[in-house]
């Protein structure tokens, strides 16, 4: 009887305490993975907005799903294989190796270099990156251990405004349907040589259309007015003429667009 | 013995029960304290016994000029008083549309003692009273309304050389039409600008009223080879020309500025071409809003854009290299019908009665051949969705004057067969060598029209053909140089009972002796000119513009 009332005593003790602990989850250790931090499965590089670029480098995002490391780590890159993948290495794009995880970081970013290439001004050259397990990194999360990487130059912008009754820079009255060569010497008017950037995009805001691209349709006007004088002549033809061969080898008007 | 035995098993059990329920009941939910009691409630009131009535107009409404100081106290009434309490004294935004002001927060303590250095405008002043205790605040908003200074508001602007110091400045005049005697308040821009004053040669001043609800009003100055735009409150320096474009032209020579009054297209004629630029509420949140590329184009554009007030992106032009008029769509870049760009044709071909272009018994126009040159546009009909204009038109000799009348269009048809005035030097004294002309806006159509020669003020009554006739209406003292004639006209979205009523005459009378002044003049019913002068405004130096710039807002 006095052993089980000490034995009570020494539960009901015990239990006072640790009736609240918390529970603390049970670690568990796993190799270091690897990811592409991109926000999405692909991305789009276009030298559109370089038009001076002939080659460029990407600087891809990778993250570390784990701890850094005291000393720099390789991680293994190599091109993958799909279905829409057009673009030949060492043409379109080259990888940069070896790669590495800086010592003390979690991400980084890796360089692939790109090339415009004669093809661009029609194809949407593609590659998929693809991240590989070695002694350093285990694949990471399983979605996001390969890239696909899209290169384009003369491509139509998604926000390439068609719509009607609205008024902004890719209106059918301002720049008119979208072609190639029109296209070409829209960014090259808009090329803006401090910043090596031009135009390329002329998206509709929730609020209207931003008051400068009426701006941008001007000046592409000019520039042709001024240096293909032919293009507004009566008739058309009398100087420099500059003609769209995609376009049933029209002159070239915009603002309004003649076609 | 037993005793002992005794107490160790009452322990031992009291032990074990207790021990059990702290172990139960540490972890037992704790459920509060739901006994709630009343927080202090504090009513805040103004102390109008205690600040400026001319200020603090009522207890919730308080008018300050910029820049002044303000105090405002405040009474407090506590259900359970307390000493802990805490203050703040906000300025904020009428709208949720608009950003708070750059001065926010103006004070902590219970009597407000602040400067006010917000532009004027419309804000809320807000005061937050916090008893720290509970941690309860209480609020009282006033209506803010920052006022100008008294040369900020509406008034003539009366732009002046002086060489003396080496540069311009500008007078304002606070009066809109003479009928109130206005106060003269002078070199109001280097008092805005550290002392500076307007560059040598500003030779014209111009007032921007964008859309009302956005309250935003610029005044600009153009001088030799570039321009400036100052606050229209205080006059401060806002821009210069070298910000204004997206693409620089290549030199600056701003021959006429100007937007339909609470509009958005504001355009500016540089060099003979045109630039425009939208401010808007969707562009005045992204700012810098530049003037675009110049509307290049087969002409080469008389200083004087037509259009009208609902429509104001359709910019009637005159190309007078070519001798013919141009319809610019500013929101497309099409010409008329998107007509191509050919000289003298950019409009269907006349399409009148051929005989109502014969040069002396017709009165029809063809908008693609005027063949004269244009000395002078202005609305003569107040500014509608068709406002008329009248149009001044020389040969090259300069002794041959006609006047043209038309209303501002979305479109022309070109068949006039109407409006074509030849206004003859002998029935019309000195029209051919006139340096000023200006159009009241209350007279019926044809109407009148007021033109300058020498120290004279003639009153042109238009009439058919080649009848139209002109009399003296006012002359200066001899000697007297005209330097600037304006119909008043306000831009106010209701226009006064004067509107268009009032010539406004500065004048360089020095050969006289008397100095550079401003005359008010009433037009009569039938658009004479009311002598003497309502009132006359002198001690200015020489006077090189006026315009009159509206309250903002209005």
């Amino acid at each position: 009887m006095k052993k089980t009332n000490i034995y009570l005593i020494l539960v009901a003790f015990t239990l006072s305490f640790a009736g609240c602990k918390e529970d603390v989850p049970t670690l568990f250790t796993e190799p270091d993975g690897i990811y592409f931090s991109a926000s999405s499965d692909s991305i789009s590089y276009t030298f559109a907005k370089y038009p001076s670029r002939l080659i460029d480098t990407l600087k891809i995002p990778v993250t570390v799903l784990g701890t850094a490391s005291e000393v720099d780590r390789e991680m293994f890159i190599e091109k993958g294989a799909g279905s829409d993948v057009n673009a030949t290495e060492g043409v379109h794009y080259k990888l940069l190796p070896p790669y590495k995880m800086p010592a003390g970081k979690v991400s980084t970013t890796i360089p692939v270099a790109v090339y415009r290439t004669g093809d661009m001004d029609s194809i949407t050259a593609t590659f998929i990156l693809q991240l590989k397990a070695n002694e350093n990194f285990q694949s990471g999360i399983s979605t996001k251990t390969s890239l696909k990487v899209k290169l384009g130059y003369l491509q139509k912008p998604p926000t390439w405004g068609e719509y009607t009754g609205l008024q902004w820079a890719g209106y059918s009255a301002n720049f008119g349907s979208w072609t190639k060569t029109k296209y070409k010497i829209i960014l090259e008017t808009l090329y803006d040589p401090v910043s090596d950037t031009t135009v390329t995009e002329f998206p509709y805001a929730r609020t209207g259309a931003p008051a400068i691209y009426l701006q941008y349709a001007q000046l592409v006007r000019n520039h042709l007015r001024t240096n293909y004088p032919g293009n507004f002549s009566i008739p058309r033809g009398i100087g420099a003429t500059l003609r769209d061969p995609d376009y049933k080898d029209s002159v070239i008007q915009v603002f309004p667009a003649n076609y | 013995m037993l005793q002992s035995q005794i107490m160790k098993k009452v322990f031992t059990h009291i032990m074990v029960s207790g021990l059990m329920v702290f172990a139960f009941y540490s972890c037992s939910k704790d459920l509060g304290n739901y006994d709630y009691s009343d927080a202090n409630v504090i009513t805040i009131t103004t102390d109008m016994a205690n600040v400026d009535p001319t200020v603090v107009v009522n207890s919730d409404s308080i008018v300050v000029k910029q820049n002044d100081s303000l105090k405002v106290n405040i009474l407090l009434s506590q259900t359970k008083p307390s000493n802990d309490l805490s203050y703040e004294w906000m300025i904020t935004q009428t709208a949720a549309s608009i950003a708070n002001p750059p001065q926010y927060v103006v004070g902590n303590s219970q009597q407000l003692r602040t400067k006010i250095i917000l532009l004027p405008n419309l804000y809320k002043l807000v005061v937050k009273v916090t008893d720290k205790t509970t941690g309860v605040s209480f609020y009282k908003f006033y209506q803010l309304n920052v006022d100008t200074n008294p040369w900020g508001g509406e008034g003539w602007i009366v732009l002046q050389d002086q060489p003396f110091a080496n540069g311009s400045d500008i007078s304002v005049i606070t009066t809109r039409d003479g009928a109130v005697r206005g106060t003269v308040y002078s070199n109001v821009y280097s008092s805005a600008n550290n002392g500076n004053k307007l560059p040598v040669g500003t030779y014209k001043v111009n007032v921007m009223s964008y859309n009302t609800t956005l309250r935003i009003q610029k005044v600009s100055f153009f001088y030799p080879n570039g321009g400036l735009q100052v606050k229209s409150t205080d006059f401060a320096d806002s821009s210069f020309h070298e910000s204004w474009f997206l693409d620089p032209p290549a030199s600056y020579n701003f021959q006429v500025n100007g937007q339909v009054s609470g509009g958005q297209y504001e355009y500016v004629i540089n060099n003979n071409q045109l630039y425009y630029r939208r401010v808007n509420a969707a562009t005045v949140q992204a700012p810098p809003i530049k003037f675009g590329a110049p509307v290049l184009g087969t002409w080469t554009l008389s200083p004087f854009v037509i259009n009208n007030s609902t429509s104001e992106q359709w910019y009637t032009l005159y190309d007078q290299a070519n001798r013919c008029f141009v319809l610019y769509n500013a929101e497309t870049g099409a010409l008329y019908a998107n007509r191509p760009d050919v000289a003298n044709s950019h409009f269907l071909p006349y399409s009148g009665a051929a005989a109502a272009l014969h040069p002396t018994t017709g009165s029809g126009f063809d908008l693609n051949n005027i063949g004269r040159n244009l000395v002078h546009a202005e609305n003569s009909q107040p500014m509608s969705s068709s406002t008329t204009y009248n149009s001044f038109f020389r040969n090259n000799n300069g002794d041959s004057t006609w006047l043209y009348q038309f209303n501002a269009a979305l479109a022309y048809n070109n068949n006039f067969t109407t409006g074509r005035y030849f206004l003859s030097n002998t029935n019309v004294p000195g029209i051919n060598t006139a340096t000023m002309f200006a159009c009241p806006t209350f007279l019926t159509a044809p109407g009148k029209f007021y033109y300058v020669n020498n120290n004279n003020i003639y009153i042109g009554e238009v009439k058919s053909l080649a009848t139209s006739t002109a009399t003296i209406g006012y002359t200066f003292p001899a000697g007297t140089i005209i330097k600037a004639m304006k119909v008043f006209k306000s831009g106010y979205v209701t226009a006064p009972s004067s509107e268009g009523r009032v010539l406004v005459v500065a004048t360089d009378e020095t050969s006289s002796g008397g100095g550079h002044k401003v005359y008010f003049f009433n037009l009569s019913a039938t658009g004479t000119i009311t002598s003497p002068a309502a009132n006359i405004y002198t001690g200015f130096d020489k006077i090189t513009d006026i315009v009159f710039k509206k309250g903002v807002a209005f």
